[in-house]
């Protein structure tokens, strides 16, 4: 990571502009025992109380890390009840780098928002269906399977 | 300004860059844009420190471990 993706210029200025990076080594036991880390590299996006919202774990190229962080920063949002503006990041994750390994997420979490701002059950089919139409083998195609009984 | 002049001043001013963007991370965005672009991440190594600018800021914390060696 600190030779490919953290020096790449879109990764600094994502990076820059939405999260506070904060890095430790693995030398700091206390730490890796906290959060129960075992291998390298893993990253770790938390809430300002230290509530663990997204973790990732192994190489991510700067094409896969901007995504999988945008869609990281949109539950963050999801998790504080900010429904519009994890919406925002998880259309701008979709719209971007709508065929990265992250977008299925992007598709599940779009739909759950959605549902829980309109309580409107129809865009939890809807992600059901996109997910069915551009991720079918992703494990959130699975996830989102009870939704296909919603009446569309 | 050149690539190579730009990225000459960033190097130069690799230190300065790090401690204005603990200070005031929208002015250090006017400044890069300004004189140049950013090489690299300003880490934190305190995650204490970080979660109480995530607060002041709104912003998620970036948590990274990593073996340095």
């Amino acid at each position: 990571m600190g030779a490919v993706t953290y020096p790449h210029e879109q990764v600094v200025k994502f990076v820059d502009y939405n999260f506070v990076p904060v890095q430790i080594e693995t030398s700091n036991k206390a730490m890796t025992d906290q959060f129960k880390v075992t291998w390298t590299p893993t990253i770790i996006v938390l809430d300002a109380d230290g509530n663990e919202v997204h973790r990732v774990v192994g190489f991510l190229p700067p094409e896969e890390f901007i995504p999988t962080f945008m869609v990281a920063k949109g539950k963050w949002y999801f998790n504080a009840d900010q429904h519009p503006e994890a919406q925002g990041m998880f259309d701008e994750a979709l719209r971007e780098y709508p065929n990265s390994a992250a977008a299925a997420e992007g598709v599940f979490f779009l739909g759950v928002s959605h549902y829980k701002l309109t309580h409107d059950p129809k865009p939890l089919r809807a992600a059901y269906e996109t997910l069915m139409a551009k991720f079918p083998g992703s494990e959130w195609a699975k996830r989102a399977a009870p939704y296909r009984l919603i009446p569309a | 300004m050149g690539a190579v002049a730009k990225r000459l001043a960033s190097l130069l001013f690799f230190s300065q860059e790090c401690l204005f963007f603990s200070q005031s991370r929208d002015q250090t965005r006017y400044w890069k844009g300004e004189i140049a672009m950013a090489l690299h991440i300003c880490w934190l190594d305190d995650l204490a420190k970080a979660k109480e600018s995530a607060r002041q800021t709104n912003k998620p914390v970036l948590l990274d471990f990593f073996n340095p060696q």
